[in-house]
């Protein structure tokens, strides 16, 4: 079968050299790759601090329950979106990595900048998280499957895998106990009791109250262990977010 | 090319020099916005009394202690939820001062608390100096989807050096450590690691031509050579060199941090004061307020069933005190701004007898009733009034204090003249 | 901001092409250092006057530093939208020539730079001055909707990247000859979506005067805000687009599709309308 003739897009194209073009496309690189910076600081940063930011904001929201499942479940879904459109288009598996970085950039900004330039926290009270460890590996299992639904249960479980074991250190120090004029309270507990804040009453955190039945167990991993299912689960479904927006590179409207 | 280096240079310089500046200004602060809540909430959920605060000037690491009573009131807004959630807060603007200690009826109010409608609850609010400056320190409660009441608030200046601040507290291990410092390089250190992993992932990506050609490998079909054994193998490693660390991570903690708690999440459950039962009931029949003005007229019949004659010596709503000069004298320490010490008028001023029931017209008075936006009631949807009315014996002084709440109504006349505001 | 205008409006070419550099890195430092100065100052202004005079919103001095300083910053940005928008629209081609490849790729160039200046902006409003929000809602007592912190982040921050991603929406609309034949979606979603943050913030203030009386980030009332976060996606789209754009115009050749998905074509689709203006 005869190929279709392959129109021609100009009489000539801006450049001629190989060496030209190259440097074409490298200056396209080195300027989109700066802009993903910004966006991924913008967009990762406002979806992050609006869903599961309360947690990251503070030591004392930072619990066995929440945190720990739904920092990991709600937050892979960028990443994921993302994964698709650099992986389908480009086969670049760094979305998770890369986001990853954006967030923990944007959020230390924040924290010096505002939580305690501006409020004056103390930053050993507003510490981030670091997603670097998960974003690393649902880079790692996308490069190594080659496959979206591998990476998504692959890299899904260790996201939320690594992300406990990777936070949960920095968390441990403001976990020792301390007895607080005759009440228990941990290190994290006693933060947000000492600096005041006027806008956040100590119930208002969505915490583990006791509603974990651990038997005896460690809560904390019943919380990872959801939150590995979920994050491939939300990993999945937020690929295919990324495919229909990827499916708009051919869409060009008349009217609006 | 030169000036565009120039410009870039200035660039750079007022960038520093604005980066800079964001440190360190800081000077007065000023209230809160609690005169923007609505008048009918302030007057009729929280009453707040007898608040006093020890000190008006301290340095840093000072402490001040905030003492005082509230009433829950027992004819609670219906369109506000109920206190069966609360917190004693403090109102200040950020922690600039850091809360050390707080009780209900000598509860640790560390945690939140339900309120019983009706009862008196003393608190406990000890402070210390952080950082320096001029605040307004108010007692608040913190009512669970009802948001905060705050109490009133007086000025205390706070001198010395936010540097030389420290926070020092004890772990149940017997380590003594410094709450403003503590476990900040452990966690930045553990970024860093993770900072550099990251970094070098990406700089093997973003070292290879980028975008298009990958793009045009791609679309041609030839997307897969575009990943290489090499590319694999790196990202094997990646992914053992973030599992290995985290591992050594949390392995690191286990020994570092060997005995751990949970967040903890107490409740605990205020004692109310258990005062006599009060001796004097008062049943309002009507309240007015002036538009434009500053007085509240409220007619009472007031019965008083115990065995020593009583008068009206205080009417206080929404932290504002209307007091009665021949009955009771301000102590020191209230902020002017929320005192008229001779701003309430009983007429007939005279004492209610031991079995008498009397007809009491009360006008209270004050340019606080203004400042406070008191006189927005009339925007509320709910144009009610709610205060405590404070009784002296004659002999004893002993002082009864007893809840009202009623209708007000808005009147549109002068001011009334003669009365001290 | 005015330099890139005025050398979008000329048609000259420059000297840098002959290097392969199309992309005026120029306009993008200086252009993003305008935005990163009046950021800068913003948050220079609340260190200043927030914790001062911006805790009651019923004082006096309120109103002359938050509340006047709140019209006044309406005032700047209906002029800034007015003359960006308008010079844009008035130095417009009434007819997009037919163009060389190389001035096609320059103008593609100045497009580049200024969605970079847009992204930029939306960073400091999305990131910087969202989150900072929390440090203050968090804090202290609410009393008003206009808060220092709403003041700068909703009411400043966010109309100044709406301006600029309106602007270089004309610009595309009326220098580059496919932008101006068709509306490309992607674009359009990552240009109106951030945009319609801005409503949203009406039904957030509504919201936390009624019954949203208590301050935590992870509340249903915000969902919107990252609802239409999402939308900024749509540059993914418009990235795709802009690589077949410049592969086009860099060799003078079609981009085809050898290994497509079902329903997609397999030229480039913008070829066939993009004569239809020049």
């Amino acid at each position: 079968m005869a190929a279709l003739p392959v129109p021609e897009a100009r009489p000539r194209g801006a450049f001629t050299r190989p060496e030209d073009i190259r440097q074409a496309y490298r200056q396209f690189d080195i300027v989109i790759a700066a802009l993903l910076f910004f966006l991924f600081m913008a967009l990762y940063h406002v979806f992050w601090m609006l869903s599961v930011g309360d947690w990251d904001f503070w030591t004392d929201w930072k619990d066995r329950q929440w945190w720990v499942f739904l920092t990991p479940v709600v937050s892979i879904a960028m990443p994921a979106a993302a994964q698709y459109i650099f992986w389908e288009k480009f086969r670049l598996p760094f979305a998770g990595t890369l986001l990853a970085v954006c967030l923990v950039v944007a959020t230390w900004i924040n924290r010096v900048m505002n939580m305690s330039g501006w409020a004056y926290f103390p930053l050993n009270f507003v510490w981030p998280v670091s997603m670097i460890a998960s974003g690393i590996a649902l880079d790692a299992t996308l490069v190594l499957t080659r496959s979206y639904l591998l990476m998504s249960i692959f890299g899904g479980f260790f996201w939320a895998l690594l992300f406990y074991l990777a936070n949960w250190p920095l968390m441990a120090a403001f976990s020792l106990p301390v007895d607080v004029n005759g009440v228990l309270m941990s290190i994290a507990d006693v933060q947000g009791y000492h600096y005041i804040r006027t806008g956040t009453p100590e119930y208002l955190r969505l915490i583990d109250r006791g509603t974990l039945r651990s038997f005896g167990q460690e809560p904390a991993y019943v919380s990872v262990a959801v939150a590995m299912f979920l994050s491939a689960v939300v990993c999945f479904v937020f690929v295919m977010i990324g495919r229909a927006f990827t499916k708009t590179q051919f869409s060009w409207l008349k009217r609006i | 090319m030169r000036s565009r280096l120039r410009c870039r240079t200035l660039a750079v310089y007022l960038l520093a020099a604005a980066l800079a500046a964001c440190a360190g200004l800081a000077g007065d602060v000023h209230a809160h916005g609690e005169a923007a809540q609505e008048a009918f909430l302030r007057m009729s959920t929280i009453q707040w009394y007898d608040t006093r605060w020890s000190a008006s000037e301290v340095n840093v690491n000072d402490e001040i202690v905030v003492t005082g009573r509230f009433h829950v009131a027992r004819y609670w807004p219906f369109n506000v939820p109920k206190p069966e959630m609360t917190f004693l807060n403090v109102g200040v603007p950020g922690p600039v001062f850091v809360r050390v200690a707080s009780d209900i009826g000598g509860v640790n109010a560390a945690a939140s608390m339900p309120l019983e409608l009706g009862h008196d609850y003393e608190y406990r609010l000890v402070l210390r100096a952080r950082k320096p400056g001029r605040y307004h320190v108010h007692p608040m409660l913190d009512i669970r989807d009802a948001g905060p009441i705050v109490g009133p608030g007086s000025w205390v200046t706070v001198n010395g050096s936010f540097a030389t601040f420290t926070d020092p507290i004890t772990t149940s291990g017997g380590v003594t450590v410094d709450l403003e410092r503590y476990g900040l390089g452990w966690v930045v250190g553990w970024h860093v690691v993770w900072l550099v992993l990251a970094l070098l992932w990406l700089v093997y990506w973003l070292r290879k031509p980028l975008l298009i050609p990958r793009y045009e490998a791609v679309v041609q079909g030839e997307g897969e050579a575009l990943i290489t054994p090499t590319d694999r193998v790196m990202g094997g490693v990646m992914l053992a060199a973030a599992s290995v660390i985290a591992l050594v991570a949390t392995g690191m903690a286990s020994v570092r941090y060997p005995v751990t708690i949970p967040l903890q999440s107490n409740q605990a459950y205020p004692r109310s004061l258990r005062d006599t039962l009060p001796t004097v009931n008062v049943a309002v029949t009507r309240a007015e307020y002036q538009i434009p003005g500053r007085t509240v007229r409220m007619w009472l019949t007031v019965t008083n069933s115990g065995a020593e004659p009583v008068r009206l010596g205080e009417f206080t709503t929404a932290n504002i005190r209307f007091l009665n000069r021949q009955v009771v004298q301000p102590e020191s320490g209230y902020p002017d701004d929320l005192l008229a010490p001779a701003g309430l008028e009983v007429i007939p001023d005279v004492a209610v007898e031991p079995g008498q029931t009397r007809d009491l017209e009360v006008v209270a008075t004050s340019v606080a009733w203004e400042t406070e936006r008191l006189a927005l009631l009339i925007k509320d949807p709910t144009s009610r009034i709610g205060g405590l009315l404070m009784f002296f014996g004659s002999q004893s002084n002993r002082r009864q204090v007893v809840e009202v709440s009623s209708p007000v109504i808005p009147t549109f006349r002068g001011e009334l003249t003669g009365v001290e505001s | 901001m005015a330099e890139v205008i005025r050398a979008a409006a000329c048609g000259s070419e420059s000297d840098k092409l002959e290097l392969g550099r199309w992309i005026p890195t120029t306009y993008i430092i200086v252009g993003s250092a305008i935005v990163a100065m009046i950021a800068i100052a913003l948050r220079i202004y609340q260190q200043m006057y927030a914790w001062t005079v911006g805790l009651d919103a019923t004082a006096p001095e309120f109103q002359t530093y938050w509340m006047n300083f709140l019209y006044a910053g309406f005032v700047v940005e209906a002029l800034a939208a007015t003359g960006i928008w308008g010079y844009l629209w008035m130095t417009r081609e009434k007819k997009i020539p037919r163009l060389e490849a190389r001035e096609e790729l320059r103008r593609l160039g100045v497009f580049t730079a200024m969605i970079f200046v847009y992204v930029f902006a939306v960073f400091w409003a999305a990131s910087f001055f969202a989150e900072q929000d929390a440090s203050w809602h968090q804090t202290v007592v609410r009393d008003t909707a206009f808060t220092p912190s709403h003041i700068v982040l909703f009411y400043m921050t966010f109309p100044m990247y709406i301006i600029l991603g309106v602007a270089a929406y004309l610009y595309g609309r009326t220098r580059l000859p496919r932008f101006a034949a068709r509306h490309s979606l992607p674009w359009i979603i990552a240009v109106a979506g951030p945009f319609m943050l801005l409503p949203v913030v009406g039904y957030n203030e509504w919201a936390h005067s009624y019954w949203i009386l208590e301050e935590r980030f992870t509340a249903p009332v915000h969902w919107w805000f990252t609802f239409f976060a999402w939308t900024g996606f749509g540059l993914g789209g418009l990235l795709l687009q802009a690589c077949d754009y410049l592969y086009e115009l860099v060799t003078g050749k079609a981009q085809t599709y050898t290994a497509t998905g079902s329903g997609e074509p397999q030229v480039d689709p913008a070829l066939a309308f993009e004569r239809e203006v020049a």
